[in-house]
């Protein structure tokens, strides 16, 4: 990144200015820091002038950074001349987001000039841990579709920045899916912009690494911006999954809905961290949150807190969130009807799943994340049968 | 009609009385000051070494960081008295009690007629207990209801035994400092078995300026007994702050059943910091019923913890944060046995530029089989300068609790007013009327004289600061 674009973002602040994250820090309070996230550990040659670890392919080909496709212009995050986004208007940067602004280690930033109908597929290949940086700024009035998978191909810890600018009246439909089967940390960062009438969609599916921490942080500065997050998440062993939301509401007539759902088996934890901040002024918000936890195995855990923070008067705004086994009256009403316990449970974590997935918006992914899910589902229950 | 003239731009509670204490030592707080107090006392020597343990862990806490620091910042430790004695002896008839002090009573509503109905009185004025009476039947039970200070010396044993052990002094910086200084509040126990009817009341008033309140209570309820428990604040107007710091404590054997009734007034410039705690043994029943008008800043979450299978815990809380006000109010249930059931039902409204939160926690451990906890906060916004904030925590160990949480936040219903306006009545009071049906939850769960006294006060409040917006 630019030395000009890294100041302003880090607010000329140097890394002994930070002070260390602990689990006493109320945004890691529930991360074991396996990671030592305040001093992450790069592969080699990881500064700005290399993008060396790090792959970035499109649809499957490598993707040579600068080339043009329809509607869309690529930049080198080393060409980046002016940012994104400035800052985020409520998240300080603390230690890690200070790593990963100055010691990025590649990416690029996407400008969206024309509609893109089809998913631009961003597949993440990574042999040493390292930081991408991902840039994505919508031009006014046009819409586009994003896919950052970070599938079997990342092999390493890897520290995403995402950031999102939605100019007026655009849309943007982005998919997260992150399924590597490998014993690593995936920590991203992403923040998101919205101006006047935009609308964002985000789908996240979490079902890899080892350790998985999304943080996302999205201000509706517009009037009659929306942001829509749907996800779902499956633990197995002792994975967990860290799923921080923070909405913004500042622009009038602006809608958020959040819906997160996820089974957690054998020693895996969640956590959930949804807040919905609703400004003064910020009147006809309408603003929705809700996270259901399933606990399938006696050494699995989940915590939830889904904070509201209100100031305005206004507004329509609810959350609901639950942590508890499956429901004994489902299980009667599917065995009732001659299913044994072991295919009923089956059954209605599919079912659970659905109410997510089954969306239009999730059709590209649904049957490939259903597969995914049920093989989850899967190896806990052969290692709950076995142990 | 005659014109009645009532100035509502006064706080209607507020007033105080010359004050006329015998001991006044300086403000601020050091090992002396303890040693003082405690000789005063004639505390044992444990009690003394309590203290000024709990004084060394009061120095060492940190202050928290995670609530209203501004205004915690603004507390001068320094500026506050921390041990006042009142110049009259303790009494036991209603007649010796000093007019100027029973006055007070008058204005906050305790006739003497109240003394007949009710189990026994306990008013605290300044640090200590003024007058203290219990109904004659209560003492053929069994039923120990004193002041704190007192039960330090008639009842050592039962008091050492559990006296810090739900709140150890060293839990957070307030009780270590209510631990260090505390004066007044009440002790009670309960046999096993002994249903005690009537609820049992204190009135604690803060009444000198600049004079902090560290009451300590301490309840006991042995197997199968009950007992219901109310304390109401209300403090005279002062223009500086003054802090009032209480822990309460309460253990609830197998089958007991306890509750905690508190309707807390202090004028709004008292900082209102307490550590409300009760442990609930097999199958016993704690309810801790909590109305928040008053102060400045209050910060409270009562909690119980679950230790045995079966115990059930509840919290109603209603907070109202007005002008120049912020109610941090909450609760927390923490399940540590199987089959424990818990429910908290959270009700704040903001108005005037108030700010209420409900800061909650639900935490099962692991080995809590198929405990179950439901949490419900509901919040209504007055007006477009006000917030309300909801930050329920909930960590979950075990697999087979089931835990659930729903919130909403709105303002009062334009139909809902519509429809009320439209029968006569002004948007003033159509307004108070639908905050009272918001809260009926809790009013319905108190004693009729106390229900209409906080109706009453929640009418007050509507008005006090003008037409709602």
């Amino acid at each position: 990144m630019n030395k000009n674009i890294i100041d302003k973002k880090v607010r000329a602040k140097e890394n002994k200015d930070f002070v260390d994250l602990t689990t006493k820090n109320e945004d890691w309070k529930y991360v074991p820091l396996q990671p030592d996230i305040n001093n992450l550990e790069l592969g080699e040659n990881t500064n700005l002038e290399t993008t060396d670890g790090f792959h970035v392919n499109t649809n499957g080909n490598t993707f040579n950074i600068n080339q043009e496709v329809d509607g869309v212009v690529l930049t080198d995050l080393n060409d980046i001349a002016t940012p994104v986004i400035d800052e985020s208007i409520k998240r300080p940067v603390d230690k890690f987001l200070f790593q990963q602004i100055t010691r990025a280690t590649g990416g690029f930033r996407v400008d969206v000039n024309d509609n893109v109908v089809d998913y631009f597929k961003i597949n993440f290949e990574s042999e040493k841990n390292t930081i991408p940086y991902i840039g994505i700024n919508v031009n006014k009035n046009k819409s586009a579709k994003f896919f950052m998978n970070f599938s079997d191909l990342v092999k390493s810890n890897i520290y995403p920045l995402i950031e999102l600018y939605l100019d007026v009246n655009s849309n943007l439909e982005l998919i997260i899916q992150a399924t590597s089967s490998h014993e690593i940390n995936l920590i991203n960062s992403l923040y998101a912009k919205l101006e006047k009438d935009s609308g964002l969609s985000i789908h996240t599916v979490s079902t890899g690494g080892a350790f998985s921490r999304s943080r996302m942080d999205i201000d509706l500065i517009g009037n009659g911006s929306n942001f829509n997050i749907d996800g779902v998440y499956f633990g197995e062993n002792k994975q967990v999954h860290d799923n921080r939301v923070f909405v913004n509401h500042l622009g009038q007539n602006t809608t958020s809905n959040m819906q997160t759902k996820g089974v957690l088996g054998d020693e895996s934890t969640s956590i959930f961290t949804g807040t919905i901040h609703i400004a003064e002024g910020a009147t006809k918000t309408e603003s929705h949150q809700e996270n259901r936890n399933i606990l399938l195995s006696e050494k699995s855990s989940a915590q939830s807190v889904p904070n509201m923070e209100i100031l305005c008067d206004d507004v329509i705004c609810g959350h609901g969130s639950s942590v508890g086994p499956i429901d004994e009256n489902l299980y009667h009403y599917v065995m009732s009807r001659g299913i044994n316990k072991e295919k009923a449970e089956k059954l209605l974590i599919k079912g659970f799943f659905n109410e997510v997935i089954n969306k239009d918006s999730w059709d590209i992914i649904n049957s490939e994340v259903a597969a995914q899910l049920i093989k989850k589902y899967d190896n806990v229950f052969e290692r709950s049968n076995n142990g | 009609m005659a014109n009645i003239d009532i100035d509502l731009g006064k706080y209607s509670l507020g007033w105080s009385d010359p004050e006329k204490n015998a001991f006044k030592p300086e403000k601020g707080l050091n090992e002396d000051i303890i040693r003082k107090m405690s000789e005063i006392k004639e505390e044992p020597q444990w009690m003394l070494d309590y203290r000024l343990d709990a004084y060394k862990k009061f120095l060492k806490k940190p202050m928290p960081e995670w609530v209203a620091k501004e205004k915690l910042a603004a507390l001068d430790f320094d500026d506050i008295y921390y041990y006042v004695k009142p110049a009259e002896e303790q009494t036991d008839s209603w007649d010796m009690v000093p007019d100027d002090i029973k006055e007070t009573y008058e204005k906050l509503g305790i006739p003497q007629a109240e003394r007949s109905y009710l189990a026994g009185v306990t008013a605290q004025y300044d640090s200590e207990v003024v007058y203290h009476k219990n109904r004659e039947d209560l003492e053929k039970l069994g039923v120990l209801f004193c002041d704190m200070d007192t039960a330090v010396r008639e009842y050592p044993e039962l008091v050492q035994e559990y006296f810090g052990t739900v709140i150890p002094s060293g839990d957070n910086k307030f009780a270590a400092l209510n631990s260090a200084v505390w004066s007044g509040g009440s002790f009670i126990y309960v046999p096993k078995g002994v249903h005690v009817e009537d609820p049992l009341q204190a009135y604690f008033r803060i009444n000198a300026e600049n004079m902090g309140q560290f009451e300590r209570t301490l309840i006991l309820v042995d197997e199968g007994a009950s007992v219901h428990y109310i304390e109401g604040c209300s403090a005279p107007v002062y223009t500086t702050d003054a802090l009032h710091s209480a822990v309460v404590e309460i253990v609830v054997k197998a089958s007991g059943t306890c509750r905690y009734t508190t309707i807390q007034n202090w004028s709004n410039d008292v900082y209102n910091l307490v550590t409300k705690r009760a442990q609930a043994y097999g199958n016993a029943t704690m309810e801790w019923i909590d109305a928040n008008l008053g102060s400045c800043l209050t910060v409270k979450y009562p909690s119980v913890h679950l230790m045995e299978p079966g115990a059930h815990g509840e919290v109603l809380s209603v907070a109202f944060a007005n002008s120049g006000q912020h109610q941090d109010t909450g609760a927390k249930m923490i399940h540590l046995a199987p089959d424990t059931t818990s429910l908290i039902t959270s009700k704040s409204i903001s108005k005037g530029g108030g700010r209420g939160a409900y800061r909650g926690l639900v935490r099962v451990e692991e080995g809590a089989e198929t405990a179950k906890s439901f949490v419900r906060c509901d919040a209504l916004i007055l007006d477009d300068n006000s917030r309300s904030d909801t930050y329920p925590y909930m960590e979950i160990e075990e697999s087979t609790a089931e835990i659930g949480h729903e919130a909403t936040v709105s303002k009062v219903g334009e139909d809902q007013l519509f429809y009320l306006m439209s029968r006569g009545l002004s948007e003033e009071e159509a307004t108070s009327m639908i905050v009272a049906g918001f809260v009926e939850e809790f009013t319905k769960t108190l004693p009729m004289e106390y229900a209409m006294e906080f109706n009453k006060l929640i009418e007050i409040n509507m008005i006090e600061a003008g037409a709602v917006g």
